[in-house]
C-alpha cells in the first residue's frame, strides 16, 4: 500500500513574520509547543529524548495520531485559528491549548528537518513524512527546481499500512541546529549543583527544595530546559509542593492538574511542575478568585518570610488552559516596585485564568497584550489582591512576630528589674527598703529602656547616692542577682 | 508492526543467550578502556545492551537512563525510526546512530570515509554485527561479499584511528548471520574454490578441514571443487563449511592491516524447532608481531579449525575438533 505523499506548507504571512522574528528564543519554548500539541491530541504520555548528544531530538506520544488527510489538513496551511475550527475541546474534552497549529512549525527554530511518523486509531495508514525546514527558509525563487516551474516540496513522505489498533505520533527533530544541540548536550554549568539528568522526580524535588539553590541558573542548560518545559505544560505538581503546611489549602490546584492525566517523560525522568515551595514556619497562603466582565481567574499567593529561593519562582505565573504563559513574572504584572518592595521578593503566585484572557495572548504564548480589556481587568483585580497580601505579609510575617519578640524581651527585663529591686531591699535600711517599690509606670519605663540600660542606670544612681561601703555591697548583690538570672 | 529482525532478536533462545554470554566475555576484556567500547546493531529490543547493563558494564541512573560518563561506551546503529524510539525508550541516554552500518561507514569502498566523530565510534573495542540475514554475495566483475568489505574498513579504522583516539592494540569482531546459503552459482563456485585453494596451500588448515568435513570432501574441494553440488551436501555440513569460510574470508580482508587472530570461535546454532539456522563468529584480534603477511596469514588460518563448533538448544557449547 506504499503511497507517496508530498506537498507545500503554506504559512500565513503574519505567522512567517513572527517566525522570522525569532519567536522561540529557547529550545524549551519549542519543545513545550510540541508537548502541548500532544496534549491537544489527547495523549496521556509524551516522551522526549534529547541525550546523549542532542543531534536528534525525539518527541513521541500516545495521542490520537494522524492519517494522511489529517496531516494535509494540519500542515498544508498554517493560518490563524484553524486548530479550533471544528471544536474548542479534544475528543476527551480537554480544552485545546493550541490555537493556530504553529507548534510543529516551532520546531523550525531548532532543527533543519522534522520527520513525523504517525498513525491513527481505526486507520490503516501510517504516515512517514519529512518536513524540510531548511528548504522552507529559502527565498521562493531559490526553492524552484532547476528548469522547472515547480517548487520543491516542503514535505515528502510515504503512507504505509498500519495496524488499525495503534495510534501514536513520533516526531524526530533532525539536524538540530548548532547552538541548540551544543546547549542541550552541553557541559555542566560551572559551580552549579549540576545536572538533573537521570534523576527521579522525587530527587529533582529534593534538589529544588535545597535552601542553597538560589536560581535555576545553578543547573546546566539541559536541566533548565527540563524545568522550563515542566513549568509550561499541564503536568502534575510534586507531592506536597508547598509543604504539608499548605497542601490542604492548595489541594484544588493540585487535584485539578493531576486529573488531567497527562505525563511527560524527559530522557526517562517524569517531569512534574518545578513549583516547589519551602512552606517555612513563617509562611502563609492566600487564595483568591475573581469573576469579572472581561475575565475570571483563580489565584493563590504563597508568601514566606525572607527572599524566595530559587528566585525563578518569585513573581506571578499565568496559566491559560492549563499551559503557562511564559515564566514567573517578577514585576507582578507591572505592580509598583515601591509598594512593599521587600515583601514582593517573598511571594510566589499563580493565576489560572479563563479563556477570555487567551484573546489577550500574543502568538508567542509568553506575553499578553497589555491593552486588552481582559488583561487590564486581570491586572486591576490581581493588584488589588496583591496589596492586601502585602499588608498581610507585613502584619503576619513582620509586625506580629516583631511584637511577640518584643513582649518576650520585656517580660525578661521585668523579671530582671524585680530581682534587682529585691536585692536592693535586702541591703538597704528598712526606711529605704520601704521606699523601694516598682514604680506603677514601670511598663512605660520598659518601653523606653532595655534591661541592660536600666541596670546601668541603677548602678550610676547607687554610685552617686550611697556611701562607699553600702555602695560596694549593693553592687555586689546586684551583680549576683543578675548573674543568677 | 514488528519487524522480522526484531522478532528474531526478541526470542530469548537458550542458544542465543549463550552467544550473548560469549559477547559479554569479549566486552569484559576491554571494559576498563577509555572511549567507545561496544558498537552494536541491537534491533528494537536491545537485548545485548540490556545484558551489558545487567553485567554492570554501563551504569544506569535511578530512572534507568544511562549515566553521562558511560554514554559514549555503547553505540547502537539502527536505521528504523520506530526501532530507535523503542530503544531510546528502553535505554534513555543511549547513543544511537540513525543509519545502516554501511551508511555509517560512508559506503563499503575505501575512498570515502566517515567523519572523525563517527570514526571514533567505529573504533569500539567490540564490534557486534548481529544480523538475521544470510551472508550476501554479489557478482560484479568477480564475486565479493559486502560484509567482508565492511569488516575490512572497520579493521582499517582500528589500525589507523582518528586523532584523539589511541590506536587499539586489540579488538573483537562479533558477526552473526543466517546460515542459509542462497548465493548466485558463481558465488557458490567461488566459495568452494576458495576453500579448496586454502586446503591445497595450507597444510594445517587442510588437516583441520579434513577432520571437520571428512577426507573425501576435502579431496574434492582441493581437486574438483566445481563438481560439488552444494545443495546435495548435508545441511549440517554446509553450515560447517560456512563456519570455516566466513572467518577465512574475514582474515583475508584484514590480514594486510597487521591484525593477528588471537582466538576465533565459529559456531552454529538454531536450525531446529522452527528456529532459523545461524552462524556466529567471534574473532579476537590483536596487533601481530609477525611482519610477513604470508606467515601471518598462515598463523591466522590455524586458529579457525579449533574454533569451529556448535551450541545446542540447551545452550551447551562444543568444539568439533575437541
Amino acid at each position: 500500500m506504499d503511497k507517496k505523499l508530498s506537498g507545500e506548507i503554506l504559512v500565513a504571512s503574519r505567522i512567517v513574520d513572527y517566525l522570522s522574528s525569532g519567536l522561540y528564543e529557547s529550545p524549551a519554548a519549542c519543545l513545550k509547543e510540541l508537548v502541548n500539541n500532544a496534549y491537544d491530541a489527547d495523549a496521556t504520555r509524551v516522551e522526549l529524548f534529547v541525550k546523549p548528544d542532542a543531534n536528534r531530538i525525539i518527541v513521541t506520544d500516545n495521542g490520537s495520531g494522524m492519517d494522511s488527510d489529517d496531516f494535509k489538513r494540519n500542515f498544508s496551511k498554517i493560518s490563524e485559528s484553524f486548530k479550533r475550527e471544528t471544536s474548542d475541546t479534544t475528543p476527551s474534552l480537554r480544552p485545546k491549548i493550541g490555537k493556530i497549529g504553529i507548534g510543529f512549525i516551532a520546531a523550525n527554530e531548532i532543527c533543519d528537518v522534522m520527520q513525523i511518523i504517525s498513525t491513527k486509531k481505526g486507520s490503516k495508514e501510517k504516515i512517514n513524512i519529512e518536513i524540510n525546514f531548511h528548504a522552507m527558509r529559502l527565498p521562493p525563487e531559490e526553492r524552484k527546481k532547476p528548469d522547472s516551474s515547480y517548487t520543491k516540496a516542503d514535505y515528502e513522505g510515504t503512507v504505509t499500512e498500519a495496524d488499525p489498533e495503534e495510534h501514536y505520533t513520533h516526531i524526530f527533530l533532525k539536524d538540530v541546529r548548532g547552538p541548540a544541540q551544543e546547549l542541550l548536550a552541553g557541559a555542566r554549568s560551572s559551580g552549579g549543583t549540576g545536572s538533573l539528568y537521570g534523576l527521579s522526580h522525587e530527587a529533582i524535588a529534593e534538589r529544588l527544595r535545597d535552601p542553597n539553590l538560589r536560581s535555576w541558573e545553578d543547573f546546566d542548560f539541559y536541566s533548565r530546559t527540563m524545568l522550563e518545559v515542566a513549568l509550561n505544560v499541564p503536568v502534575r505538581y510534586v507531592k506536597n509542593w508547598a509543604s504539608h503546611k499548605h497542601s490542604e489549602q492548595l489541594k484544588t490546584f493540585t487535584t485539578e492538574v493531576a486529573n488531567l492525566n497527562f505525563e511527560v517523560i524527559f530522557d526517562g525522568t517524569e517531569l512534574l511542575k518545578p513549583t516547589v515551595l519551602h512552606g517555612t514556619d513563617r509562611s502563609f497562603v492566600q487564595k483568591f478568585s475573581h469573576k469579572g466582565k472581561h475575565v475570571s481567574f483563580r489565584s493563590y499567593f504563597y508568601v514566606q518570610h525572607g527572599v524566595l529561593n530559587p528566585q525563578d519562582l518569585n513573581g506571578v505565573l499565568i496559566r491559560i488552559r492549563n499551559s503557562a504563559v511564559g515564566k514567573y513574572e517578577r514585576g507582578f504584572l507591572g505592580f509598583p516596585n515601591s509598594t512593599g518592595t521587600l515583601f514582593q521578593r517573598w511571594i510566589s503566585s499563580e493565576v489560572w485564568a479563563d479563556d477570555h484572557l487567551e484573546h489577550a495572548m500574543n502568538i508567542d504564548r509568553k506575553t499578553l497584550r497589555v491593552t486588552h480589556p481582559a488583561y487590564l481587568e486581570l491586572v486591576d483585580a490581581y493588584h488589588a489582591q496583591l496589596r492586601k497580601v502585602l499588608v498581610n505579609a507585613r502584619d503576619v510575617l513582620y509586625e506580629q512576630p516583631a511584637k511577640a519578640r518584643k513582649q518576650i524581651r520585656q517580660a525578661e527585663d521585668r523579671r530582671t528589674i524585680e530581682k534587682v529591686a529585691q536585692a536592693a531591699k535586702k541591703i538597704a535600711s528598712d526606711a529605704v527598703a520601704n521606699q523601694i517599690n516598682l514604680p506603677s509606670n514601670y511598663r512605660k519605663i520598659l518601653r523606653k529602656y532595655s534591661g541592660a540600660e536600666l541596670i546601668d542606670l541603677v548602678v550610676r544612681v547607687a554610685n552617686e547616692t550611697l556611701p562607699p561601703t553600702q555602695r560596694k555591697t549593693f553592687i555586689d548583690a546586684l551583680i549576683a542577682a543578675v548573674l543568677k538570672k | 508492526m514488528t519487524r522480522r529482525l526484531d522478532m528474531a532478536l526478541a526470542q530469548q533462545r537458550t542458544a542465543k543467550k549463550k552467544v550473548r554470554d560469549l559477547w559479554l566475555e569479549e566486552v569484559n576484556k576491554y571494559r576498563d578502556t577509555d572511549g567507545a567500547l561496544y558498537l552494536t546493531l541491537p534491533g528494537a529490543e536491545g537485548l545485548d545492551i540490556e545484558m551489558l547493563i545487567r553485567a554492570g558494564v554501563v551504569s544506569v541512573t535511578e530512572t534507568g537512563a544511562i549515566v553521562g560518563e558511560d554514554q559514549q561506551k555503547i553505540i547502537a546503529i539502527e536505521s528504523n525510526m520506530e526501532a530507535i524510539v523503542k530503544l531510546q525508550r528502553k535505554f534513555p541516554g543511549l547513543k544511537i546512530r540513525e543509519s545502516s552500518l554501511e551508511n555509517v561507514l560512508n559506503g563499503i569502498g575505501l575512498f570515502a570515509w566517515p567523519t572523525n566523530d563517527i570514526k571514533k565510534d567505529l573504533c569500539a573495542r567490540v564490534i557486534n554485527i548481529d544480523s538475521d540475514r544470510s551472508l550476501k554475495a554479489k557478482v560484479l566483475q568477480g564475486v565479493f561479499f559486502p560484509l567482508a568489505n565492511v569488516v575490512k574498513k572497520i579493521s582499517l579504522l582500528h589500525k589507523e584511528p582518528p586523532d584523539g583516539v589511541v590506536a587499539p592494540q586489540a579488538w573483537t569482531l562479533c558477526l552473526t548471520v543466517n546460515s542459509t546459503i542462497n548465493w548466485p552459482d558463481q558465488a557458490v563456485k567461488h566459495f568452494l574454490e576458495f576453500l579448496g585453494e586454502n586446503c591445497r596451500a595450507h597444510a594445517d588448515f587442510c588437516a583441520h578441514a579434513a577432520s571437520l568435513f571428512g577426507e573425501e570432501l576435502v579431496e574434492r574441494l582441493k581437486f574438483s571443487p566445481n563438481e560439488i553440488v552444494l545443495q546435495d551436501l548435508d545441511q549440517a555440513l554446509q553450515r560447517q563449511l560456512l563456519c570455516v569460510f566466513i572467518p577465512k574470508l574475514l582474515i583475508s580482508e584484514i590480514n594486510d592491516h597487521r591484525w593477528a587472530v588471537e582466538s576465533c570461535k565459529a559456531l552454529s546454532y538454531g536450525g531446529t524447532g522452527g528456529q532459523a539456522p545461524m552462524t556466529t563468529i567471534i574473532m579476537a584480534l590483536c596487533i601481530s608481531q609477525n611482519n610477513s603477511p604470508g606467515r601471518r596469514y598462515e598463523e591466522n588460518l590455524r586458529k579457525i579449525g579449533p574454533g569451529v563448533g556448535e551450541i545446542n538448544s540447551d545452550g551447551e557449547l562444543s568444539f568439533l575438533l575437541d
